[in-house]
């Protein structure tokens, strides 16, 4: 089902996790935030569900594609 | 005595060519989720408007002299009107022999595109066929092969100088079919039943030894969202339709033609009181650009080129007071804007666009410069971007910057041709130098600060230092930059531009000395 993996939009490195595994999010609502080019990138959610699992942590650089957040339900 | 039997004839002939492939075909199609071409043409053009050409050529049976039946050649030719205005159309028929190659009679296609370019009209593709070489069963009743040669291909090629074209993808279409897609202007293909590629699964699976589904190689996930190869992707052929009707809205039927201006009830006067805010003074903070978009152009008028990929910058087409106009805006939200390869592909194909058919440009610069790290070395950006840069200084069309933040590096210093009266307008969120003082420190104070006892210290102490002297007044101060603008001013002062811009344009019309590419 599309929207069930959040991937990186572009190159970049995690500054700020705003979700935990186990929350229940809403479509649209930020679930994180890359920094590139210094520019804060929200990360949001395509579609509501809860978060199965967060693949990066804070501070972690990640390239374009890269698997942020799984989603389920 | 009259020809009225012949002219029955006619009649009974068109009805023939109307069947198509035959109800059973015709009922495949429509199962597949696709229209036929006549629909297609139909839905394309002004109710009542296609006039055809070719309507008689098919493969005839004849019983004592007599016509029975007739397949019709699987390419339906004419012309029309979009909004009232002539255009030529083709389609593939993908009811007779899948749309096929071998399908068709005579050079229909290529006559459809010598006609776009002698009657100097727009053309439009339908394009729904298995590709150029048709089946290599063909070979069986030619007994021989043949060097191949795209039909018409010089006068394809040469249309892009001289009048819109736009292909629009709606099937599974290969090879010949693709090229004839993105050999355009605009392209559009429909998600989920239409898929673009070189060859098909099969012949991937013989040559590179991949297996793939049809969807997965070349569906417009694939080509809208990715590669770049066509332009924008739609839900149905209706919204097909309607973007390639609202795409050629902004454009003269040809070079030697004003763009059309139409009346978009928007005060040119309007001042949004929402732009005084709009961008956020924490610098790090990104803001949706394209509401900033509808703000300042003629409401609902931006129709977005190219939205899912090279999305750090935005192209599109719109109007102000009723002008037509081409817009670029960075996007903070994708790579901060940065430039990036896919970014400066869309970019040089934008502005050769706005050139060729003489669309003043309206640049909203915030750009942070080249996309930077291995990736984007591998990708090459630093060619791609310097021909970006290329075709901005090339272009000659009316432009105008308007800087509402950030302009850095090489990057930011081809976001108009600064060499010209570089007409711009700042905002007072400005921010722009040829490094960007975070991270620009380091490299240029470097044994300052590593001698120092609180080397963190001394490069932040340095950062303020430096942070003063960056307020755009200071730029202004030395003419640096002509005009700083209150952001809702925006609009009256780009309407009052457009005008100026057009009333230049009838000295600028023709081809321009360089050609237009796909």
């Amino acid at each position: 089902v599309s929207g069930r993996e959040v991937r990186s939009p572009g190159i970049g490195r995690v500054i700020e996790i705003l979700v935990e595994v186990g929350a229940r999010v809403d479509a649209g609502q930020e679930l994180m935030v890359i920094e590139s080019m210094k520019m804060e990138i929200p990360i949001t959610a395509e579609r509501a569900g809860v978060v199965a699992a967060i693949r990066v942590a804070a501070g972690e650089h990640v390239q374009e594609r890269d698997l942020l957040v799984v989603l389920t339900g | 005595m009259s020809w009225q039997p012949e002219v029955d004839e006619i009649k009974r002939r068109m009805e023939l060519a109307a069947q198509m492939g035959g109800p059973a075909n015709v009922e495949r199609q429509h199962a597949g989720g696709k229209l036929t071409v006549r629909e297609r043409i139909a839905r394309l053009l002004d109710p009542g408007s296609f006039h055809e050409l070719g309507a008689l050529t098919g493969r005839p049976t004849y019983e004592d002299g007599r016509l029975t039946a007739i397949v019709p050649s699987n390419f339906v030719l004419g012309t029309g009107r979009i909004d009232g205005r002539r255009v030529v159309v083709g389609g593939d028929d993908f009811t007779v022999r899948g749309g096929a190659a071998d399908g068709v009679i005579g050079n229909k296609a290529g006559y459809g595109e010598l006609m776009a370019r002698e009657l100097r009209l727009p053309i439009v593709r339908l394009v729904d066929g298995t590709g150029g070489g048709g089946s290599v069963k063909m070979l069986e009743d030619m007994k021989r092969t043949y060097v191949p040669a795209n039909p018409s291909w010089d006068v394809v090629v040469a249309l892009l100088s001289e009048v819109p074209v736009v292909g629009a993808c709606l099937g599974s279409v290969a090879g010949l079919g693709a090229a004839r897609v993105v050999t355009a202007h605009f392209s559009v293909m429909v998600q989920g039943s239409s898929q673009l590629f070189v060859a098909g699964p099969p012949v991937v699976e013989r040559g590179v030894g991949e297996t793939v589904g049809k969807e997965e190689l070349g569906g417009s996930h694939v080509h809208a969202h990715g590669s770049g190869a066509v332009d924008n992707e739609v839900e149905s052929e209706d919204e097909a339709f309607a973007a390639i009707r609202g795409f050629l809205s902004y454009l003269p039927s040809n070079v030697w033609q004003m763009p059309p201006r139409r009346e978009t009830g928007d005060d040119r006067g309007r001042r949004e009181e929402a732009l005084l805010s709009f961008i956020p003074r924490n610098r790090r903070r990104a803001y949706d650009v394209r509401r900033l978009l509808e703000l300042v152009l003629d409401r609902a008028s931006f129709f977005e080129v190219g939205r899912c990929h090279g999305r750090s910058l935005v192209t599109g087409l719109a109007r102000l007071d009723g002008y037509a106009v081409g817009v670029m805006a960075n996007d903070p939200l994708h790579l901060g804007g940065g430039l990036d390869a896919a970014g400066s592909d869309k970019m040089i194909r934008f502005v050769d666009l706005c050139d060729t058919f003489h669309l003043p440009v309206v640049n909203f610069v915030d750009q942070p410069g080249f996309l930077i790290g291995t990736a984007a070395e591998r990708a090459g950006t630093i060619r791609v971007g310097a021909r970006a840069l290329a075709a901005v200084y090339q272009a000659t069309v009316p432009w105008v910057s308007v800087i509402v933040r950030r302009v850095f590096g090489v990057a930011g210093a081809g976001t108009s041709n600064a060499h010209g009266l570089n007409l711009r307008y700042a905002w007072p969120s400005a921010d722009w130098g040829s490094l960007p003082i975070e991270g620009g420190v380091l490299a240029a104070y470097r044994r300052d600060i590593e001698a120092s006892a609180d080397p963190e210290a001394r490069r932040r102490e340095i950062e303020t230092k430096l942070d003063a002297l960056r307020s755009p007044f200071r730029t202004a101060e030395a003419f640096g930059i002509e005009e700083i603008i209150d952001p809702r001013d925006t609009r009256p002062l780009l309407c009052e531009w457009v005008a100026a811009a057009y009333d230049l344009l009838p000295r600028e019309l023709g081809p321009r000395l360089r050609g237009c590419r796909p």
